[in-house]
């Protein structure tokens, strides 16, 4: 298996392989060791990183759907200078690429961050969670509206002294290729997607919502379809003519999952709620993949990227 | 660091013990050992609803159980543990039908294989300087109890095993009406859990209507056991408590005016069973502050100080 390439470009960065484990599913990358060694990932993406800690929403803040789920966790994270303390000097210690996911509420807070983590050498990357509210436009999320997609991207890009910049788009807008445009015009080098749909769901013991949140983000198999109709969008539209990489999510459970969003235009994927439903998974798509290249007579995974016959 | 693994369990019995709650026997491959409070996270999501079975959960009626299958794994804190070895656990949980999960799990047939995530969580600790505990359970809460139970008299402690619930028809374990030691302490205590009753195991029985044992809640029970004991020391007694909140929430008021220590078993949603995912949070205090805490690493056993009851 030692001659199948898997490995591929994410902005600056070369990844082993085009596996990635997602936001928010993988903690700091440093709790799964006894399940399999988190250095066989092409990279990991730690939990939301704010500036000050967050205690999150109370609970309920999950509930499971068919083939899905739903999360209202509400940003829960030690803050940027518990994980800078803490995390960063045993993240260090891994062989794989540490992507930091920062999350804010206004354009000074993702500066504070970036300024914070862009001299970090255990930190390869940072994807941008602009699946936040943007208090200053009442709430709106950043990611909704093309102009403050622009405006955020490019701030960061200034002070995130060449590090890879990866902006996460979230679904819940109208034409996902308008702001993948409007980040890759903010200098984005690459552009994960898609975050979560939103979403609800009802107890009709109780006759309330069971989120304490009311709303959360729906994640699993059952987003799969959009998050492919999403990937290849925006690859076919703006991302293959501009030369951006695209990290493919949104229900990855297992290889076949990996190859159509592969197929679709991702150049890398990344498995989320997966990992709830087998730990194991990032670890047998990595193995699957490579076999897949074997039995088809395929040298590097890169020839597959964006071939999808339309 | 915790050893967790991805094992394969096998049905070895399925055994009712009322119209909800069942016992099931497993033969867990893959694991050396597992501890009274520690869970086992089932992977279920691909067994589906067998028709002939008929569910009996709330509101089972309106739903349209051959569509809608388990997606997220199920934790079930270790009942019995009747054996550990090289690779090879055997245990029993206690089961109660109350939605999809458990309900393809009432119907699991002896000889299936599944796929489980474990031993996960935390365990119940034993001071070695204690001679009685008093443990309450409501509920599925029995199941780690009775676990510490075993674990307890093999350590030569006396162990006071109270069990509540609403009515007769709602107790998660065989009822046998029998006297038992307890009631010779404290009049209409008159029902025993017969398969834990012993010479060192002294069990008893509440029901919030009366139709079974003492009436009235099982901290009231365990109150009126505690004042009788007469502590006059705070290292000869220990409390253990698994069950709702409320329920251990008011345990913990006994153990703070009796001055013992109480270690308490807590219950979340989860997703991931490990400590990744945060849905599983319970408020813990940390210093002068607090935190949400995922019970499923961190817990589910807790000193109940350390526990926030109210969210």
């Amino acid at each position: 298996m030692s001659n199948m390439d898997l490995s591929v470009r994410i902005g600056k960065l070369t990844l082993k392989n085009p596996v990635i484990t997602a936001s928010g599913t993988f903690g700091y990358g440093l709790e799964y060791p006894d399940l399999f060694d988190p250095s066989i990932l092409g990279a990991f993406t730690t939990k939301a990183i704010k500036k000050d800690p967050t205690h999150g929403h109370p609970p309920m803040r999950i509930v499971e759907t068919t083939g899905g789920m739903i999360n209202a966790i509400g940003l829960q994270n030690v803050g940027v200078e518990k994980f800078i303390n803490e995390k960063l000097p045993l993240i260090e210690k891994l062989y794989t690429h540490c992507i930091v996911n920062l999350a804010g509420t206004t354009i000074e807070e993702f500066l504070y961050l970036t300024e914070k983590l862009a001299n970090q050498k255990a930190v390869s990357a940072f994807e941008l969670n602009i699946s936040c509210p943007n208090v200053k436009r009442g709430g709106m999320l950043f990611g909704q509206d093309s102009n403050a997609a622009y405006q955020i991207t490019k701030a960061v890009k200034e002070v995130a002294e060449g590090k890879t910049l990866i902006p996460k788009l979230t679904p819940n807008v109208t034409d996902i290729t308008e702001i993948a445009s409007a980040c890759i015009e903010g200098g984005a080098d690459a552009l994960s997607m898609i975050n979560t749909l939103s979403a609800m769901a009802v107890d009709i013991k109780t006759r309330k919502p069971i989120l304490s949140n009311v709303f959360g983000g729906l994640s699993g198999p059952a987003i799969k379809p959009v998050a492919l109709a999403k990937v290849y969008q925006c690859y076919t539209k703006v991302c293959k003519e501009k030369n951006i990489p695209i990290i493919g999510m949104g229900g990855i459970v297992d290889t076949r999952d990996a190859l159509e969003f592969i197929l679709c235009g991702a150049t890398a994927i990344a498995i989320g709620t997966g990992n709830f439903i087998n730990p194991l998974a990032p670890k047998e798509i990595i193995d699957g993949l490579a076999r897949y290249l074997k039995n088809s007579n395929i040298n590097s995974i890169k020839e597959l990227i964006g071939t999808l016959e339309v | 660091m915790t050893q967790r693994k991805i094992g394969i369990a096998e049905v070895v019995s399925n055994k009712p013990i009322n119209r909800s709650f069942f016992t099931l026997s497993l033969r867990l491959y893959g694991i050396n050992f597992i501890k009274p409070g520690q869970f086992i996270n089932f992977q279920i999501s691909n067994f589906q609803a067998n028709i002939k079975s008929k569910p009996v959960f709330e509101f089972s009626e309106y739903m349209a159980l051959d569509i809608k299958k388990p997606f997220l794994m199920r934790p079930f804190s270790v009942g019995r543990i009747l054996k550990t070895g090289r690779d090879i656990v055997d245990a029993e949980f206690l089961i109660k039908e109350i939605g999809v999960g458990s309900y393809i799990l009432h119907h699991i047939e002896k000889g299936t294989f599944f796929n489980f995530l474990g031993p996960l969580g935390s365990n119940f600790e034993i001071d070695d300087k204690i001679k009685h505990a008093i443990l309450i359970a409501g509920g599925t809460g029995l199941a780690p109890l009775m676990a510490l139970t075993d674990l307890l008299l093999a350590q030569h402690k006396i162990i006071y095993l109270l069990v509540g619930g609403n009515n007769k028809d709602n107790l998660p374990f065989q009822v046998i009406e029998k006297t038992g030691k307890l009631s010779s302490l404290i009049p209409a205590s008159n029902v025993i859990i017969p398969e834990m009753e012993s010479e060192f195991c002294i069990t008893g029985v509440s029901t919030d209507d009366g139709s079974l044992g003492y009436k009235g809640f099982i901290t009231d029970l365990a109150e009126k056991l505690l004042n009788f004991m007469n502590i006059d020391n705070d290292e000869k007694i220990s409390l253990y408590s698994c069950g709702p909140m409320p329920m251990m929430k008011a345990a913990h008021v006994l153990a703070k005016r009796h001055g013992v220590r109480h270690q308490v078993s807590l219950e979340r949603h989860m997703a991931c069973g490990l400590g990744v995912c945060l849905s599983c949070v319970n408020k813990i205090k940390k210093g002068d502050n607090w935190e949400h805490i995922s019970i499923c690493a961190e817990g589910p056993v807790f000193d109940a100080d350390e526990v926030i009851f109210d969210e």
